[in-house]
């Protein structure tokens, strides 16, 4: 169906269709790239102990120089991806699933109970999250797995504050009722009738949550939180927050050092949260249609549906 | 005698409990024969839009609903929880709203929401669905369906949306359509395009329509039978055609007086009525219309009138008035 193709267009078009759109879908590329490849290629490198070459400033053969125990820093951020974006992806799905299903599940049964659920999760809300984190990781085992739980709950209201209020302005409004009138089932009018009108506004931020996360993550790896290094160490282990908490213990000796991993984390941060506002505006179908005819205005390479699609908004 | 598309009798609802306790609807009793029109007029507050959204059980959260009697085609609604009500009223009743910004699901595309309901009920493939679709909007006179089909509420014009709202009642031709204010967001052109498309449902279908207004001109234009309602009661039930000459409640004389007249000298004032409607907390003895009644004596004051059969209908008032 030519019209459903053209509806995909348009997505794509929405997606791609501002600056930091593309620079966020990019951004999202290369690290998800890196992620996959950096192990293998550079997992060596970034172990290799030399201890006749600690600290070494940057060079040609080591860009941000080595660290204490002589391993390539540049290696090690590379290597340290990988790790990175899976804990702050494990705690945002952590977050995200229980902020989403106990909003919804709030808003559906409503009444006292949606008002005093909506009470605990401010106060969980209020609590600051880093402090949440290390008493949830004193109670759990020192350790990744940890961290990726602990910020996991400590964020998951923000989640559910987010569900809970806008999924409560979209069930009162006209077409709800009109769904129900129609005899759909409670699940189908949740999924296409709610679901589907605050999606943009969950993914965007689900999305730009991750950046937070990736920061929470590596300040409890930095403070010591992911568990000892005792052993030899294997390229499994590394992360940004190790590699930062490496480089920020030789700052006086090796200050570039640090730029490795605190430029990694702000582009994930800024990649995530860019890459996060373009999904979400392309899932708003106002959104779409309105940039995507804009664009069609503009350029003569519009296409055909675009197009018509543009006429008939004019005319409306 | 057929059996009733909706019988309600004494209907009503509040909101709150206590002393606050706000009655809204008060003992309203109704029947809509299959095929009919039936508009419900009187002003804001007065509880028109509550009845109708009562019989469709689509009270907003914090109403409380009682009623002797709630059938719908047959169906004992009154003794059915409340799961069981939606397969009885599904794809039998439909409603279009009084807001045809807020009416449509913005997320999902027109065609896809007006094929849920044949999709659901009659086990449609989605295809088949988009054809009915694109049928039922060329019913309702929306131009090039086949493209209108696939696009989103916000690239509609409102009265596109009451239109489209209309063609997804048309879906499976229901046995009761309630609009609620169709036609008060729209501009005068596109309102008689409604209406017009309302009235031909119910003439091709059969379909019977509880329209609810408060342009009394417009009602008494298009339906069989007109109800007049003040202060969460029907002070008066009057044959459409019989409205502006032997309608015989103070109150629908007033507001049958208040229409603006085209013929009428520029420079007078436009008629209204004084006064305000009662406060819904409070229960007054007697007729709730009198503090605004021109022919209010101390009897309506503390005696409330009962229905008497007028030649027309049925009226509650003790100082009917004489043919106009």
């Amino acid at each position: 169906m030519s019209a459903t193709f053209g509806r995909r267009k348009q997505w794509l078009a929405t997606l791609l269709g501002t600056p930091t759109g593309i620079a966020g879908v990019v951004l999202m590329a290369v690290l998800v790239l890196l992620a996959i490849i950096g192990p293998p290629i550079w997992g060596d490198a970034a172990v290799k102990s030399d201890f006749l070459r600690t600290l070494l400033p940057p060079s040609t053969s080591h860009p941000l120089g080595t660290n204490g125990s002589g391993q390539d820093n540049l290696a090690r951020v590379l290597v340290g991806t990988r790790l990175s974006l899976l804990m702050a992806a494990g705690s945002v799905a952590i977050a995200a699933t229980i902020g989403l299903v106990s909003g919804a599940l709030l808003v559906t049964v409503g009444g006292r109970v949606q008002r005093i659920g909506a009470t605990i999760i401010d106060t969980w809300l209020g609590f600051p999250s880093i402090l949440l984190s290390v008493l949830i990781i004193a109670v759990l085992e020192k350790g990744r797995g940890a961290i990726v739980i602990a910020i996991g709950f400590s964020i998951a209201p923000f989640f559910a504050r987010i569900t809970l209020t806008s999924a409560a302005s979209v069930v009162g409004l006209d077409y709800v009722a009109a769904g129900r009138l129609l005899g759909l089932s409670r699940w189908r009018i949740a999924h296409r009738y709610v679901l589907g009108n605050i999606i943009d506004s969950l993914v965007v931020a689900i999305f730009s949550m991750f950046g937070q996360c990736l920061i929470a993550i590596s300040a409890l790896t930095y403070l010591g939180f992911g568990g000892a290094r005792d052993g030899i160490e294997s390229w499994t282990s590394i992360d940004w927050g190790s590699v930062l908490n490496d480089s920020v213990r030789n700052f006086r000796d090796q200050p570039a050092s640090v730029l490795g991993p605190a430029i990694a984390i702000a582009i994930a941060g800024v990649a995530f949260g860019w890459f996060g506002d373009a999904l979400g505006r392309s899932l708003n179908p106002r959104l779409t249609v309105r940039s995507a005819s804009g664009r069609s205005l503009r350029s003569s390479r519009a296409s055909a549906s675009g197009g018509a699609t543009a006429n008939a908004s004019v005319n409306s | 005698m057929t059996e009733p598309v909706l019988e309600l009798s004494n209907l009503e609802v509040s909101f709150g409990r206590g002393l606050r306790a706000a009655s809204v609807v008060r003992g309203v009793s109704l029947r809509i024969e299959p095929g009919e029109i039936v508009g419900i007029v009187g002003e804001s507050g007065s509880g028109k839009t509550l009845t109708a959204m009562a019989a469709a059980d689509l009270l907003p959260v914090g109403a409380e609903m009682t009623a002797d009697r709630w059938t719908f085609e047959g169906h004992d609604l009154a003794a059915s929880a409340r799961s069981e009500r939606g397969p009885i009223l599904g794809g039998r009743l439909a409603v279009v709203f009084q807001d045809p910004m807020s009416s449509l699901n913005p997320a999902r595309t027109v065609g896809a929401q007006m094929g849920d309901v044949v999709r659901v009920h009659h086990g449609q493939s989605k295809r088949a669905a988009r054809t009915t679709a694109i049928d039922r909007l060329r019913q309702v006179r929306v131009t090039a369906p086949e493209r209108r089909v696939d696009e989103y509420p916000h690239e509609f014009s409102g009265g596109m949306r009451q239109r489209a709202m209309i063609a997804m009642g048309l879906m499976t031709p229901p046995a009761l359509l309630i609009a609620d204010e169709p036609t008060t967001a729209l501009d005068v052109t596109v309102q008689a395009d409604v209406m017009a498309v309302i009235a031909e449902l119910n003439r091709e279908h059969g379909t019977a329509v509880i329209l609810v207004s408060h342009n009394i001109a417009l009602i008494a234009e298009v339906a069989t039978r007109v109800l007049v309602m003040y202060a969460g009661r029907i002070v008066e039930e009057v044959a459409a055609d019989s409205l502006a000459t032997r309608s015989r409640h103070q109150y629908t004389r007033a507001l049958i007086g208040s229409v603006p007249r085209l013929d009428a000298p520029r420079d007078q004032p436009l008629v209204t009525i004084g006064g305000a409607p009662p406060d819904p907390t409070t229960r007054a003895e007697g007729c709730s219309f009198a503090p605004r009644c021109a022919a209010a004596t101390s009897e309506c004051r503390s005696v409330r009138p009962e229905f008497v059969e007028s030649d027309a209908g049925r009226v509650a008032c003790f100082h009917p008035a004489a043919d106009a």
